[in-house]
């Protein structure tokens, strides 16, 4: 009971913080304003791959959406993890009782709250600026794939904040990891396009199949249920980023 | 102290090796053994890297021992971690807190982690900083940083307490501050209390017991006036000149057992040159100094024979001086 107490209490302090926060003015609404902002100079442009015609901006704003915002929340966050480990408030934390798994937890849920609401605000105006998104039911059922892309990111967060000794380490490793995801997950280019190993490939990179999904549905009208394997494979990486999260940002040395 | 029932904290034999930057190993803990009995204070006096923090941080369950065994309230932290966080309160040497959360804030949620907690209005009361509680951590001055530290230890009304230099870096009316606050959380609430310190002072106007540690090794556990006790009443003399002199001149002194310059103002700030002479002969340290004095023809500034202090205990027990 008091371990869930205590999971909870972090998560509500752990909001408090975020609305005190300048970061998250930048992580809602600078970002990703900007990016929409640049996607709109590019909404007269298609992509033209095989038979298929897309709009440039129905792919880069359901893609660039999801992973941008997951990214840049996550980006936002490691600085946070990085410099309360160097910075000694993870070691503070570490006396009491609170587990690993807790303090992650507890940081976790409001950043997915905040991820899930960035995405589909980034949608919404997405469609403001001519993308051709479907809002409705289809939104509401994609909005477990967001809360998994945004787990995503701050799980490898708290794995990168883990293994590196300082924050600027942590930034560099996260800027080194994240800028190869814009270009073979499928979030700018479509995958049909890429030679077949990489096509073959990507499908098992964490974010791959969750963009998919959240693309076939809310721009093809598409049922969750045609994204089983991609949702299997979102999942499974999920579960193996927290158990990798909770033993790499661990407090026991 | 109060009566003596069961031992807060048991460490037999307590070994850390680390693998040396350099290649090889460190014995960071090489066999410590030590006591504390419930509501004793008891001091780690020791040079940084003497194993203090290593024995402080295995003991509340934060780094795992090489070999060794460790009681806490007679619960060994390896097989009952949370029991023992909850039992024990700790102050870090070197720990911050979340910024952007006010301190009663941050101590509120600290104290959820607990199912036995002190409110925060109590604990900043205790520490004297009630007109402080809507500050954040960066607005206290490093003295009311130090007391938050203190609170933030209390959350939890813990049973035993450790804390890792509490003084370091403060100035000394900030730092009696604190000393008249843990004295108090001793003897008035009956906290068992662990604390480092590489000052001397602070061991030995605090502690009940001293342990003084070095190299990973403890060279001894008594009280501070036993310690000094050792040293037969005498300590060191001290004084200036006002130009150098050879201090392997000064130690063949007779009665003398060592001589040291100093220029880091510590010791009676006398300038030039101020020089330290271990005796081990009082009087004849003293007439045989003076006897130098007069046939050299230096004059002897602001001479002084002062009494034994744990630093000299520590300096005969490791041949080294605390600030080394």
């Amino acid at each position: 009971m008091t371990a869930i107490a205590g999971t909870l209490r972090l998560a509500s302090a752990s909001s408090k913080q975020l609305l005190r926060s300048s970061e998250v003015w930048a992580t809602t609404i600078a970002f990703p304003g900007a990016l929409l902002a640049i996607l709109w100079l590019f909404s007269e442009l298609r992509f033209e791959f095989g038979t298929q015609e897309v709009p440039l901006i129905d792919f880069w704003v359901t893609g660039l959406g999801v992973l941008g915002v997951a990214l840049g929340n996550g980006h936002a966050f490691l600085a946070n993890i990085s410099t309360w480990k160097a910075g000694g408030v993870l070691k503070r934390i570490s006396v009491t009782p609170i587990s690993a798994g807790q303090l992650i937890v507890g940081e976790v849920i409001p950043r997915a709250v905040l991820g899930m609401a960035t995405i589909i605000a980034f949608l919404a105006v997405g469609n403001g600026l001519g993308a051709n998104i479907q809002m409705g039911v289809e939104l509401v059922s994609v909005l477990p794939v967001m809360v998994m892309v945004t787990f995503t990111g701050l799980s490898v967060a708290f794995i990168i904040a883990g293994v590196t000794k300082t924050p600027q380490n942590a930034n560099a490793t996260d800027t080194a990891v994240s800028w190869p995801l814009y270009l073979v997950t499928g979030a700018m280019f479509p995958l049909a396009a890429f030679p077949t190993w990489l096509e073959q490939t990507a499908h098992y990179i964490p974010y791959t199949g969750l963009i998919a999904t959240v693309r076939g549905v809310v721009l093809d009208s598409r049922p969750l249920t045609d994204f089983g394997p991609e949702l299997v494979i979102g999942a499974a990486w999920i579960t193996v980023l927290l158990v990798a999260a909770t033993r790499t940002y661990g407090f026991v040395k | 102290m109060t009566s003596v029932t069961q031992a807060a904290v048991e460490v037999r034999d307590l070994v850390k090796v680390y693998p040396h930057p350099g290649g090889g190993t460190l014995r960071a803990l090489d066999g410590i053994s030590f006591e504390v009995p419930t509501g004793e204070f008891f001091g780690f006096l020791g040079p940084n890297g003497a194993g203090k923090t290593t024995t402080l941080e295995i003991i509340e369950g934060t780094r795992k021992p090489t070999s060794g065994e460790v009681r806490v309230l007679g619960v060994d932290p390896r097989r009952d971690l949370d029991k023992v966080k909850r039992m024990i309160g700790v102050q870090l040497q070197a720990a911050s807190y979340f910024s952007l959360l006010t301190i009663t804030e941050i101590l509120e949620l600290f104290g959820s982690f607990y199912p036995k907690r002190r409110s925060p209005a109590e604990l900043l009361d205790i520490v004297g900083l009630q007109d402080k509680a809507k500050a954040y951590v960066r607005q206290l001055s490093g003295g009311q940083q130090r007391r938050f530290s203190v609170a933030a230890a209390l959350v939890n009304d813990p049973d035993v307490i450790f804390l890792d230099e509490p003084t370091t870096g403060l100035d000394p009316q900030m730092r009696h501050s604190l000393w008249e606050l843990l004295r108090r959380l001793n003897t008035d609430e009956g906290k068992t209390i662990v604390l480092t310190t590489h000052y001397m002072e602070e061991a030995e106007l605090l502690a009940d017991r001293v342990a003084i540690i070095d190299h990973g090794v403890i060279r001894a556990i008594e009280t501070p006036r036993d310690l000094i006790g050792r040293l037969d009443g005498f300590g060191h003399i001290e004084f200036a000149t006002p130009g150098a002199v050879e201090t392997s001149e000064l130690s063949r002194l007779a009665g003398v057992s060592g001589a040291a310059a100093r220029s880091d103002g510590e010791v009676g700030s006398l300038t030039p040159v101020t020089y330290r002479l271990e005796i081990a002969e009082p009087k004849t340290a003293v007439t045989s100094l003076l006897n130098w004095s007069e046939g050299r023809g230096v004059e002897l500034r602001g001479l002084e024979v002062v009494p034994g202090t744990l630093e000299d205990v520590f300096l005969q027990l490791t041949g080294r001086e605390l600030r080394e």
